[in-house]
């Protein structure tokens, strides 16, 4: 009996200390795999300390989460931590919704050039970080060892020029000339095609990829972007890149089921595409290929967290707090191991279990050593501009009817500029 | 006079009262359509006549501008375009697939209502679980309908990824998710055809063809217009699929009107602009229905 009355007792002190907890309201976009790891990190928060309670939901793709964040912020109900992804950034930073995570690092004298050095590039604007970086993530080429191996294929290509003559020799045709092994298979992407500039030095957009001053056009239309699409489609059209349109699960459905021996994707795929190889064939990951003599870099992508205005100066403490563990060593290693993404900061590179790790998954190192080697240059600084969503569709537009043979490459994308540039006027004028 | 319908005759009053009786049973009814279409189609009205800047929250008046710039967007008018062809694609083939398979399905043949589940399991199949489904049998390499065209000695085709078929594509896999309603729907028109015309018929020596054509077919026509009319709607608004397999492309292809709202709206965050266009759209789909429903003078109700 009187073990009952403690037991009811400890329980409404458990409730009431419950009740007195700040909880915050941390908005993400993670689905599957990334997501289970994703709610790892909620529930390690809250039981790692007492005075707050981070509540996670899922608020759909990062498109869906912005749309989500458009209405709350207008019923004057935003989240308190919300990841966005790296387009984002320009629309957010300028909404004047967002509390500076440089404030907040300032104010409890906290480290932020821990963080590596391409992400604080890339989250940098006017010299604040308005979100920290937190999943980072870099385009890669992976491709099939076995099949390489039985092409006489040794290293992976360097070169535009390296890959046709790869995917021509990967390619493998039956006794009625249907293909049965295609060398490639690359998406319709905007965000390969923004990749592969940078890795030709060139811009996506003007002044500088936006880092001098406010864009106010379009760049992609240039020698390098011209460069890029043309090589996806000569492929394309050759038959040596299989044509799987926009759809990134079809692509690496490609590649996984061994119909194509290499394909362009993030990082944060490594693990669906481990997972869905399971073992049948050998795979490695290395740099994108670039146009031979061009010189460049890859920019990252990924997402960041940010915290929103308008709560009170507990919960804002809450969100900051949560956002200084979602980034602290021990928690992006699990992060790196569990989902593909690197970590954010130089100290989860040097925890001894990092080194370990990557000693047995060399996979996993890849996208540290492309993006440590990426020139720092404005071209793989990475572009801002508020229409970025925008911009990445009207390349892909670009591209379809460019593979279509409805248009060349070059007036296929000059067009889709024009549609930009318009868009660009359209959101510059908005804002001011 | 229709027994049902007949109210007996007692004064006005009466009749007022069973009216406010109905009422009273329709409120719910009407307070949740009130707060969740009539409400929301009025606030969309409103909001097409704004403009706004992303993530502020203001809403700037703008009049009739967002109109005056959908008359000049291209993309739009096509779009306006494809959505009739795709409607065009869909429609006939699930009310033509539904009659013929709800006139099969009316013979009593044995295991008959084990077909009648499969043909109507796809329209219990969520939207979203057929579009991935459909997305494999697409692939272009590791795709079902590839690998059975492969198997006759025929080339591969790229469904989603050619614009000259990528619609056609997506139109079959809407209309068969489609089929299965409209077989149920036509079949339970048929059972309701009285067997004495059909036998009368007989009796005077009609061919089954003559059958259909002159007793069947004017006796299936109430639930043909309505087949018709949901189908189109349905058509003229399908977004899911479309999300899901091709969004949009190849090359514009399949950028129907609802896909391209979506994407002004919550992909370019440009609202006012976007619910323009969903109005416009409104008013096609009502001028279209409005049209359809001039039909229903060739409806035989019996």
């Amino acid at each position: 009996m009187k073990g009952k009355a403690l037991a009811v007792g400890l329980s409404i002190l458990a409730a009431s200390t419950a009740m007195a907890q700040v909880k915050i309201n941390f908005w993400h976009s993670m689905g599957g795999v990334n997501g289970e790891a994703t709610e790892r990190i909620v529930k390690g928060f809250n039981a790692s300390q007492k005075e707050c309670e981070a509540v996670s939901t899922y608020v759909g793709s990062y498109d869906d989460g912005l749309t989500k964040l458009q209405a709350a912020l207008r019923a004057k109900n935003p989240p308190h931590v919300q990841q966005i992804y790296d387009l984002g950034l320009q629309g957010i930073a300028e909404s004047g919704q967002v509390v500076p995570i440089s404030d907040l690092a300032r104010r409890d004298g906290y480290d932020l050039s821990g963080i590596l050095f391409p992400l604080a590039r890339y989250y940098n604007l006017d010299g604040k970080y308005y979100g920290v970086p937190f999943n980072a993530s870099t385009a890669e080429l992976y491709y099939n060892v076995d099949a390489f191996k039985a092409a006489g294929l040794t290293r992976p290509p360097k070169t535009f020029e390296e890959f046709v003559d790869y995917a021509r020799k990967l390619t493998k045709k039956d006794a009625s000339g249907n293909v049965i092994q295609y060398g490639a298979s690359i998406r319709v992407y905007g965000w390969f095609i923004e990749q592969l500039i940078y890795n030709q030095g060139g811009y996506v957009v003007n002044n500088e990829n936006g880092r001098t001053k406010r864009a106010t056009a379009v760049e992609y239309n240039g020698p390098a972007g011209v460069r890029a699409v043309k090589w996806i489609v000569d492929m394309t059209r050759e038959g040596i890149n299989i044509n799987v349109g926009r759809d990134g699960a079809a692509q690496r459905q490609a590649f996984t089921s061994g119909k194509a021996a290499m394909f362009i994707e993030s990082t944060a795929a490594l693990g669906a595409v481990t997972r869905e190889v399971g073992g049948r064939f050998q795979f490695r990951t290395t740099s994108l290929p670039r146009p031979a003599g061009t010189k460049g870099g890859t920019a990252i992508g990924g997402a960041a967290l940010y915290i929103f205005k308008d709560h009170p100066n507990n919960e804002i403490n809450c969100a900051w707090k949560f956002v200084k563990y979602a980034i602290s060593p021990e928690v992006q290693f699990e992060w790196h191991k569990a989902t593909g993404y690197y970590p954010v900061t130089r100290a989860t590179l040097e925890l001894p279990q990092t080194k370990a790790y990557w000693k047995e998954n060399p996979n996993a190192k890849t996208p540290i050593d492309i993006i440590l080697s990426s020139p720092p240059t404005k071209s793989s600084q990475g572009a801002v501009a508020g229409v970025m969503p925008q911009i990445r569709q009207h390349i892909e537009e670009a591209m379809e009817l460019a593979i279509a043979g409805k248009a060349t490459v070059e007036e296929a994308l000059n067009a889709a500029a024009a549609k930009s540039n318009e868009a660009i006027a359209r959101y510059n004028s908005s804002v001011r | 006079m229709d027994q049902r319908t007949a109210i007996p005759y007692s004064g006005v009053r009466r009749t007022r009262r069973v009216n406010l009786e109905g009422f009273g049973f329709l409120a719910p009814a009407l307070l949740l359509m009130g707060l969740f279409t009539v409400y929301p189609a009025f606030s969309a009205l409103w909001l097409s006549l704004h403009t706004e800047a992303p993530f502020s929250g203001e809403s700037i008046w703008v009049g009739l501008r967002n109109y005056q710039d959908l008359l000049k967007d291209r993309d739009f008018h096509s779009s306006l375009l494809t959505t009739l062809y795709f409607t065009l694609l869909t429609v006939p083939v699930s009310i033509g697939g539904g009659l013929l398979s709800a006139v099969l399905l009316h013979r009593s043949l044995p295991g008959i209502r084990v077909y009648r589940v499969l043909l109507f399991l796809p329209v219990a199949v969520p939207t979203a679980t057929a579009a991935i489904a459909w997305r494999w049998l697409y692939h272009p390499s590791v795709g079902y309908i590839n690998y059975a065209l492969g198997l006759v000695g025929l080339p591969p085709v790229s469904w989603l990824q050619d614009p000259s078929i990528a619609l056609a594509a997506l139109a079959m896999a809407v209309a068969w998710q489609n089929l299965g309603l409209n077989a149920i729907l036509l079949l339970a028109g048929l059972q309701s055809i009285p067997e004495e015309l059909i036998e009368a018929a007989r009796l005077d020596g009609a061919t089954p063809a003559r059958i259909f054509r002159s007793i069947t077919l004017p006796l299936l026509t109430p639930t043909l217009y309505f087949a018709s009319i949901v189908g189109m709607i349905h058509a003229m608004t399908t977004f899911g699929p479309i999300h899901l397999l091709t969004q949009g492309g190849p090359a514009n292809a399949t950028q129907v009107a609802v896909y391209r709202i979506y994407t002004e709206g919550f992909i370019n965050f440009r609202f006012g602009y976007a619910t323009a266009q969903a109005v416009v759209l409104f008013i096609v789909i009502l001028g279209f229905t409005i049209l359809q429903s001039r039909l229903e003078r060739r409806v035989h109700y019996q």
